[in-house]
């Protein structure tokens, strides 16, 4: 064995060391080192079943996140789809409403341009009615001669004659 | 002041004179000035006429025809009285 390079001593003594060793670990060292170990895995298993279902809670509320997100957007498109409907409603009924007193100022005007117009017929003939007496009177008065006046004056009071009586002053 | 009965007659009698003589006058307004023969064509038509005395007004806007006053009375028979007439008619159809 010195031939192969071995020391026997050497080697007694380093399995002596190691059997001390053995020994010494597995009394003293391994069960607290075993329950590190052990107590480390349980620690590491609990982190994991934490973290799971942390990531599954995470999950679960990313889920609800985004299905309130959803109804969310749900209930806004159709609040303003709603508000839409209603701002066309509104619009429609005010479209109608002006349209209507459109009408109703159209028909007024006209009726009120027809008065005015009759009134202004009626006002112009009047007026021609007076200036047309106002020219016979005085192209009565400029034109008729003494004895024109005369006969006008006999024949009035000959068609007079039975009519004639005295009128209160 | 008191007015003695006295006056009074005397004053009712002078108001009656003056009412009867106003009465009596006639005052025939024409368009243009009448002579006697005229004046007298008009007694016959109006009777009222015949004993009363008779004055002639002339008044262009008469036009022709007359306007006979009587006291308080009074006949219009102007043609501007039936021209006007005739324009309140036509006013009137309007």
């Amino acid at each position: 064995m010195e031939n192969l390079g071995i020391d026997s001593k050497l080697l007694i003594a380093q399995l002596i060391n190691f059997g001390l060793f053995f020994f010494v670990f597995k009394k003293y060292l391994s069960k607290p080192f075993l329950k590190f170990i052990k107590s480390e895995k349980e620690g590491s298993e609990e982190r994991e079943k934490l973290l799971l279902k942390a990531k599954s809670m995470d999950e679960k509320m990313v889920e609800k996140e985004k299905a309130l997100l959803a109804t969310m957007k749900k209930q806004s498109d159709a609040q303003i789809q709603e508000a839409k409907n209603a701002a066309a409603k509104i619009k429609v009924q005010l479209l109608e409403e002006a349209e209507k007193e459109i009408n109703e100022l159209k028909v007024r005007a006209k009726k009120q341009l027809v008065q005015e117009q009759t009134e202004m017929q009626k006002d112009a003939k009047q007026k021609i009615n007076e200036l047309s007496f106002m020219i016979v009177n005085s192209v009565l008065k400029e034109v008729l001669t003494t004895e024109m006046k005369k006969k006008i004056s006999d024949s009035i009071i000959s068609n007079s004659a039975k009519s004639i009586t005295f009128d209160e002053n | 002041m008191k007015i003695s009965s006295l006056m009074k007659e005397e004053l009712k009698k002078h108001f009656l004179a003056k009412l009867k003589q106003r009465n009596d006058e006639v005052t025939i307004v024409s368009a243009y000035p009448l002579s006697s023969s005229e004046i007298e064509g008009i007694k016959k038509i109006v009777p009222d006429l015949k004993l009363s005395k008779i004055n002639n007004e002339v008044d262009e806007k008469l036009i022709a025809g007359y306007i006979i006053r009587k006291g308080s009375k009074m006949i219009d028979l102007s043609l501007q009285q039936r021209l006007a007439k005739l324009q309140q008619l036509s006013h009137e159809a309007l």
